[in-house]
Parts: C-alpha cells; sequence; structure tokens
C-alpha cells in the first residue's frame, strides 16, 4: 500500500515534514511551489547578491595591493591573516545559511531542486580564494531563478558564472594561436569543455569524441573574468581564431565574440542527449535509483514539447503513477537528513535565524584535511587555503569530530558553536560539505552511498545531540506520529513506544529506516 | 548477518590504546583467516601523474615536453637505476627502496581508451571489466569469493560512504576515523529491533558495532584527525587483527593548473601513508604485506597552458611492503619521443593495470589463474613469465 499524497509529497519530493506547515496535496502544489520559489531569495549570501559582488571585488583588489606590498617588503601580515579569516567565515556562516533556509522554507520540492542542481553543477569552494565567497552566490543567483525556465537559460547562467570559469579552470585557458598564446606560455585547459559534455549535458555516452571536446575548449578560449571585479567577460585576446567543428557544426569565425560560446551552450541545451540525460538524472534522483524507463520517456518527451522549459519536465515526472508509489528506494542524503531533522524537530525560525548570525572566528570551517580533493587547486590565487590533498575516507570537518566530552547542549558550550556542530560541521563529517564535493561530478546520488556503517553511525550521533538540544522532553510518540504520519511502520510504532527514555525514543524516530529513506 | 561479536564495547577499552592488544579479538574471527598475508589498494582519484612521480629523466624528450615540470637529478631528482628517478617530495620512501620494499610499474593503464572521463575511468579500474557498464561490484570485491579459504569479515573499506573496488556480493566491512558509536548496550539493542526488519540497516548497525568495537581500543578517547596518516593508522590497526584485505582512496591528483604546487600535496598523503603504513604494521607484518597504489589514468605527457597536464591514458602504479619484489621499476618503456605517444599526446600503455593487482592477489593469497582471468578480472590475460610473479 502506498503513502497519502501529502506524506509522500514532504517525503519523496521536499525536506520532511514540519508540523504546522501546509501540507502538498499533490503535483500541482509542488509545482506551485516551483513558481513560486523563482523568485523566492535564499538566505545566503546574508548581505544580498550586490553587496556580494561588491565584496569580492573589493577583497580581489585589497589582494592584489597586497601581492604588490609583499614585493615591496611593506606588507602586513597580520591583516592578511584577518583577511583569510574573513573569507572562512564568510563562507561558515552561508553554509549555515544554506542549511538554515532549506529547512524553514515552506516550497520544499523548491529547495529540493536547489540541492540537485546544485550538485549537478558542482563548484568547489576550496578550489581557489575567491571561490569561498562565490560558491553560494553562483547558487544564488545563476541557479536558483533559473530552475523552472529552459534549461538553456539554466545552462548559460551556470557555465558563464566566474564561479565555474574559475572552478574548471577556463580563466587559465588560453588560444595557442590567440594574441596572449602567442606572447607567453599559457595555453589550453580542456577541464570546462571536458566536464560541460560529460557532466552538465550530453551524458559520458552522448555521442561526441576527444576531439569534439578538444573544439570545444578552443572555442571556450576568451571566456574569462574581469580583475577585480571578477565578473565573466570574452576577452578577444585570449580567444583562439575560429572556425571550430563540434558535433559535426561549425562554430566561430576568425574574430571571436561571446555569441559563440552562446551558441555552443544552446545547441548542447538542445541536443536530445542532454534532454535524456538529465531527465533520467532527476528522476534517479527523486525515485529510484533505476528510475521506470517510461517515465524517463515521458520526461524526455516534456522537454522536447516545450523547448526544454524544466518545469514540464517536472510535471510529466510528477504526473507518472510511480511518482507516488513505491516509497523509501533512496536513502537520504547527509543534508536531506540534516534538514529533514531539524523541520523534524521544528526548531523555530527565530532559533534557526540565529544561528546564521555572524559570529567570531574560532576555527577553520573545514579544516586542513579536505574532501575537495579531486580538483582541487591553490593555483596563483593562493597557497594560504593551506588545502592539503585530501584522503577521501576523511571527509572534512572543524575541529574534528563530534567531541563525546563535550556534546552539543552542555552549558559550557557557546550557542554558536552549537549551531556549527549540529548544521555545516555535521554535514561536513557525514561527507558532504556544503559547496565542496568531491569532483566536478558532485556528491554520489545513489542509495546504498549513504547508506553505510560509518554513515549510519554518524547520523545515529547526530540524533542524539540534536534531540538534547532542540527535543528532549517531547513524547515520541507523539513525535513519531507528527514526522512520519502513516510512513511509520507497526514495528518502528512499537520499539519507539517502549524506549527506555523519551530522548531515547526522539532518536530512535531520527534514526528509524522510514526517517532516512525517501 | 551476525557476527561473532560477543565482548560488550567497553570491555574491549580495558586493553588500552595500543593497536597490538590483539588478544582482545575472538579467537573465532582469527582462526577463520586463510593465512597473514596482507594486501592494501590505494585508489589515487584524479588521474596520479606518474611521470612527475617517477621522472625518466634518462628520456630527453621529457624535459623538451615539460619543461617547467621535468627535473634531473642535479635539481633534486633521486635518481633509482640511471634512467628513472624519483620525484624528492617522495624522498622519505627512499629507504623502503634500498630495502627492496618498494617498486613502481610504469605506462600501465587499464583497457579504458579515448573518453578520459574521470568517473568512467575509476568506474573501470575499480570494476577491473575490459568495458564500462557491464558490472557493478569491484574486483577487490569479487576476489574475496576465490580466494582459497577465505570467509566473511576479511576486508575492510576506509571511508564514509563506499568504494567500488570492494562493493559487491562479498561482506566488507565499511569504517571511517570519524566513526564513533558510543552508546550503553541496553540502547544499541533497541537499534537492533529498529533495524530488524529493514536488512540494509541492520547488516549497516551490525557492522558499526563490530567495527567501532575494533576502533575503539586503538583510539581510545583521543580525538580522530582524518589525513591521510589517522586513515594509513586506522587500516594497520585493522591489518594487524582480523583483516587482511582494505582499500582507502586518496585525491587531489587532477593537477590541470600549478602542478608543482598542487602535485606534492597529493604525493606527500601517499607518502604519509605508506610510510605510516609500514610503522603502524610493524616488521613482521610489514614483511606480509604488499600495497598497490593505482590511478584511473596518466596524464598528458605535454604540459598545457596552465603549467599543469590534462587526463592522458598511461601511467605508473607504486608497489610497497615487505613482500613484493623491491627496488625496480617494471614495465616496458615506449619511450617519449616523436611518434611513440598515444594520439601525440599520452603516455602509450604497455602493460596492463589489472595483471599488477593479479600478481599481487596471486603472491598474497594463492588465487588461481583461472580465477583471476575468469571471476576478478574478466578477460585478463596473465603473462606467467611475469617479473611481478617472482619473489
Amino acid at each position: 500500500m502506498s503513502l497519502s499524497v501529502p506524506t509522500m509529497a514532504a517525503i519523496r519530493y521536499g525536506y520532511g515534514i514540519r508540523p504546522g506547515e501546509p501540507p502538498a496535496r499533490g503535483a500541482d502544489d509542488l509545482l506551485a511551489q516551483v513558481q513560486a520559489g523563482r523568485t523566492a531569495a535564499p538566505l545566503f549570501p546574508p548581505e544580498g547578491i550586490e553587496s556580494r559582488r561588491k565584496r569580492i571585488a573589493e577583497q580581489r583588489a585589497w589582494l592584489d595591493a597586497y601581492r604588490k606590498a609583499v614585493q615591496n617588503g611593506t606588507a602586513d601580515r597580520e591583516r592578511r591573516k584577518r583577511f583569510q579569516q574573513d573569507r572562512l567565515k564568510t563562507f561558515q556562516t552561508d553554509a549555515v545559511a544554506r542549511i538554515v533556509g532549506a529547512t524553514m522554507s515552506p516550497l520544499g520540492f523548491n529547495e529540493r531542486l536547489a540541492g540537485f542542481w546544485t550538485n549537478h553543477f558542482s563548484v568547489n569552494a576550496a578550489k581557489g580564494l575567491a571561490l569561498w565567497l562565490m560558491a553560494s552566490l553562483m547558487e544564488a543567483e545563476a541557479i536558483r531563478p533559473n530552475m523552472s525556465g529552459r534549461f538553456a537559460d539554466l545552462l548559460q547562467a551556470v557555465t558563464l558564472h566566474p564561479a565555474m570559469l574559475i572552478y574548471l579552470d577556463q580563466i587559465r585557458s588560453v588560444g595557442p594561436n590567440s594574441r596572449a598564446g602567442k606572447r607567453n606560455d599559457r595555453g589550453l585547459n580542456e577541464n570546462l569543455a571536458r566536464e560541460l559534455m560529460e557532466l552538465h549535458t550530453l551524458g559520458v555516452d552522448g555521442g561526441y569524441t576527444q576531439d569534439d571536446v578538444r573544439s570545444a575548449a578552443l572555442l571556450l578560449t576568451g571566456l574569462g573574468i574581469k580583475v577585480p571585479e571578477q565578473t565573466t567577460q570574452f576577452r578577444p585576446r585570449r580567444a583562439e581564431p575560429g572556425p571550430f567543428e563540434i558535433l559535426g557544426k561549425s562554430y566561430g569565425k576568425r574574430r571571436r565574440s561571446m555569441a559563440d560560446c552562446e551558441a555552443l551552450l544552446d545547441d548542447l541545451a538542445a541536443n536530445p542527449h542532454t534532454a535524456r540525460h538529465i531527465s533520467r538524472k532527476l528522476a534517479t534522483h527523486f525515485i529510484d535509483d533505476a528510475p521506470p524507463d517510461d517515465m524517463v520517456d515521458a520526461m524526455v518527451a516534456a522537454w522536447q514539447a516545450s523547448d526544454g522549459t524544466l518545469i514540464e519536465v517536472y510535471r510529466a515526472m510528477l504526473e507518472h503513477p510511480r511518482a507516488w508509489t513505491e516509497e523509501g528506494r533512496k536513502i537520504k542524503t547527509p543534508f536531506e537528513f540534516i534538514v529533514s531533522g531539524l523541520r523534524a524537530l521544528d526548531v523555530d525560525d527565530e532559533t534557526l535565524t540565529a544561528m546564521i548570525a555572524v559570529r567570531g572566528v574560532d576555527e577553520a570551517p573545514s579544516g586542513p584535511a579536505s574532501p575537495a580533493g579531486d580538483e582541487m587547486a591553490g593555483v596563483d590565487e593562493d597557497k594560504a587555503t593551506g588545502e592539503a590533498a585530501a584522503v577521501a575516507g576523511a571527509p572534512a570537518s572543524g575541529t574534528g569530530v563530534m567531541a563525546k566530552d563535550n556534546p552539543a547542549g552542555t552549558a559550557a558550550e557557546k550557542p554558536d558553536r552549537q549551531a556549527r556542530r549540529l548544521t555545516a560541521q555535521a554535514l561536513a563529517q557525514m561527507g558532504q560539505a556544503a559547496w565542496r564535493p568531491p569532483s566536478p561530478k558532485g556528491f554520489a546520488d545513489d542509495a546504498a552511498a549513504w547508506l553505510t556503517a560509518s554513515q549510519l553511525t554518524a547520523r545515529i550521533e547526530w540524533a542524539r545531540k540534536a534531540v538534547t538540544v532542540f527535543g528532549k522532553d517531547d513524547d515520541p510518540r507523539e513525535f513519531l506520529r507528527k514526522v512520519l504520519a502513516d510512513a511509520a511502520r507497526d514495528d518502528t510504532i512499537q520499539v519507539v513506544s517502549q524506549a527506555p527514555s523519551k530522548a531515547y525514543g526522539m532518536t530512535l524516530v531520527l534514526a528509524s529506516p522510514e526517517f532516512n529513506r525517501r | 548477518m551476525e557476527q561473532p561479536f560477543t565482548l560488550t564495547r567497553r570491555s574491549l577499552l580495558i586493553g588500552g590504546c595500543c593497536a597490538a592488544a590483539a588478544p582482545l579479538l575472538t579467537p573465532v574471527t582469527f582462526a577463520a583467516m586463510p593465512g597473514d598475508n596482507r594486501f592494501v589498494t590505494i585508489v589515487l582519484r584524479g588521474a596520479m601523474d606518474g611521470l612527475d612521480l617517477v621522472q625518466p629523466h634518462g628520456d630527453p624528450a621529457l624535459k623538451q615536453l615539460r619543461p617547467d615540470l621535468a627535473l634531473s637529478p642535479d635539481d633534486g631528482l633521486i635518481d633509482l637505476d640511471g634512467f628513472f628517478g624519483l620525484n624528492p617530495v617522495a624522498s622519505d620512501l627512499m629507504p623502503l627502496w634500498k630495502a627492496g620494499e618498494l617498486s613502481f610499474v610504469h605506462a600501465v593503464s587499464t583497457p579504458y581508451r579515448d573518453a578520459r572521463s574521470h568517473f568512467d575511468g575509476q568506474d573501470m579500474l575499480e570494476t577491473g571489466e575490459e568495458t564500462l557498464g557491464g558490472t557493478t561490484s569491484g574486483w577487490l570485491n569479487r576476489s574475496l569469493s576465490v580466494i582459497p579459504g577465505a570467509t566473511g569479515g576479511l576486508a575492510i573499506d576506509v571511508n564514509m560512504s563506499s568504494d567500488l573496488i570492494l562493493n559487491g556480493p562479498n561482506p566488507v566491512s565499511i569504517w571511517s576515523t570519524r566513526s564513533d558509536l558510543a552508546i550503553a548496550d541496553d540502547e544499541l539493542q533497541f537499534l537492533k529491533r529498529l533495524y530488524q526488519n529493514d536488512p540494509a540497516f541492520a547488516a549497516a548497525i551490525t557492522e558499526a558495532t563490530r567495527t567501532d568495537a575494533t576502533t575503539d581500543s586503538l583510539y581510545g578517547d583521543a580525538r580522530r584527525a582524518g589525513g591521510a596518516v589517522e586513515v594509513a593508522k586506522l587500516v594497520g590497526a585493522m591489518l594487524l587483527k582480523e583483516y587482511r584485505i582494505s582499500n582507502f582512496s586518496i585525491n587531489g591528483w587532477d593537477t590541470h593548473v600549478g602542478q608543482k604546487v598542487q602535485f606534492p600535496r597529493a604525493a606527500r598523503q601517499l607518502v604519509r601513508a605508506i610510510v605510516t603504513l609500514k610503522e603502524t604494521l610493524g616488521e613482521a607484518a610489514w614483511n606480509k604485506t604488499a600495497v598497490l597504489a593505482m590511478t584511473e589514468f596518466g596524464r598528458t605527457v605535454r604540459q598545457n597552458g596552465s603549467k599543469g597536464t590534462d587526463h592522458g591514458t598511461g601511467g605508473c602504479c607504486i608497489l610497497a611492503g615487505g613482500a613484493v619484489n623491491g627496488g625496480k621499476v617494471f614495465g616496458k618503456w615506449p619511450g617519449l619521443g616523436p611518434g611513440k605517444l598515444l594520439d601525440d599526446r599520452d603516455l602509450m600503455p604497455t602493460g596492463d593495470v589489472r595483471a599488477v593487482a593479479a600478481a599481487m592477489l596471486y603472491r598474497q593469497f594463492g588465487v588461481r589463474e583461472s580465477d583471476l582471468t575468469g571471476t576478478v578480472f574478466p578477460g585478463l590475460t596473465l603473462d606467467r613469465n611475469s617479473p611481478l610473479l617472482r619473489s
């Protein structure tokens, strides 16, 4: 027997039930959330998009001046240290705001889509100094406003965003026969071109060749950023003279322009391989690691009938019968687990908002061992990010583990530290640090990846601490009824009702299979 | 899956913090082991540049193609055999080299060609298949079925999520240096009941209690860090106990830009991991250990326009441990000069990295040739004269 529609809507398509929030009653309600989400500003960057852009420009100018000062021997190294601390603090605040925003939002499906697309268009904030400030900005201004419209517009906004150009090394790519290429020793970098085709659009079996990747890389030369503003700009001096043949079509003339890159992006967006790759990825994310083929077919058909209008693709998914049956095939990711946990515990908006308040720096946000691994590059941006190559078995975390001797919620702990332990830091410990995916492919999205002994242990640990802080006096049976509704199985109801303490009963609810599946 | 876990978790603490407290283990699990030999795989994710780690300084084309990256013995490269030299970032490995506990196999690759995707390349490396998409189990997991005398609970993946290489039908432990299930026994019973009707969750909690119990004596109440050293310590400690096979990953090798700065960061992690493994295992266990560090593919022979390198084909793998045939750079060198590169860009692969792995499984566990070329690496042909198979 399937779950009721509102329960399924909350668990499969949102971040779970938050007591008191009006339930979505079906596909139309969920799609209305996406429409409303188009103009809903996220809580990050907390100072707003314009102020963040200005800050990025100011910081770059300051850094350039500092580098000159280093050469003259007049550098203020203490200020440099504070400058770096300020960046990390800002990033940390963004990371907490992302969790808090998803927790508070009544537009659950929109928030889940933001999670999907941010993972699809992964950037790692640890790649360079500017990205600490830019990763959240990209999600706020390039991804979120474009999740319901045409995929082509989303693709343009993201690919041409400075964060993506930095992350995938496009800012370093110079056409070998461009004016700049002939004068210095820089040259072509294929990174963006390859991931654009393999990950962002066509998919790895999308019918392109190494020659297409190279030609696309040549076409994309010129795409760069303006300093110190760090906004996207076409730089003809670096652009390889065309034309280039990509997937059987010719792009670019001898004189090159931004329009050449845009034309390629539009064609990649319109390619049938892209429609199928992304439709399947969406269905895999929401429904099942092996989604029904006819659901994917319906989504592809909707894509083609609507010129790639994403809300129509979501509609096709939600209107397929399988969208409302066979629950629990997927395991929540750590982000989904934490957000749905805070929602279930009904942490009030005031407490949540207070977590984002700018605070003093007492630790780096993600410690020296970073999970960023793969595309990590201090490059000439800075070595001060201190990023060692990462061991994949060791997800990043602030001071490390949540210490046994100082659990969240004890009087000795400052509230802001406690907030971090239960949000951004816990997330990093569970292997899914905010805006720090292990590679351009993003975090794993298959159920098996998030159900391991260590993962389950980390979740039980989190549940215990969160319950101590936010819900130890609630009745576990009532809690179970409120947050899992008809998803709660009889055997779980029985185990929870026999728990040795209220707090442990609450912990069992959050640790239960039903709460961790979706 | 019921594990032979009978001691209470806290009672294990009495043994103190050191990994050598092996008597605390249940003799049942110990007796189930096929032997004392151990095998560790390290997946170097992101495409490790073998030409930077083990540089063919005797090949004149190297300096021409990599003006900013190539070193010579005059500027710090540690000569190994007159032709190859070791990047000085790995100088801590030289005692192993001199003791015959370290070797390299150059110009190897998986059968993966042309597309140069990290993700597909890693899938090929970990599934051990000839083509993509055929299987979702890892070769190291499949090898567990064909190791003579092996039973469950032999292998451990040190990770927060699971690596494909050890994924598959055979039971494998997964544990991270950051896991800690500090709960009372009665609470544990409730968790077991909570999960009893969900097999995947039930397996995970059983695994957690078992693995946590063995790491408890290693860490005590000390805070755990997360670097290569911590992971290697955990792996070493597990190999001193009942585990005989372990896997972990080291990231950070995708050096498209500024390789001079980026490569040493990743390489240092690898060097520390190997050195720490040796220290943790101690002489007796190290002498029975083979470590294989491998990557999805190599990188372009020419440096790119950002003083980095792009995705290539032929790469290099590292063998370490007292059980390997050390002090040599193996492999048939294809040369770097004009016309010798694959697609005029990559090191031409002359050997299959799967054959290296197969040789280790043969040496360490006596896996039969028919199993190696059937179950573990379907389609692989083994060269019986390979020096890797000789002691």
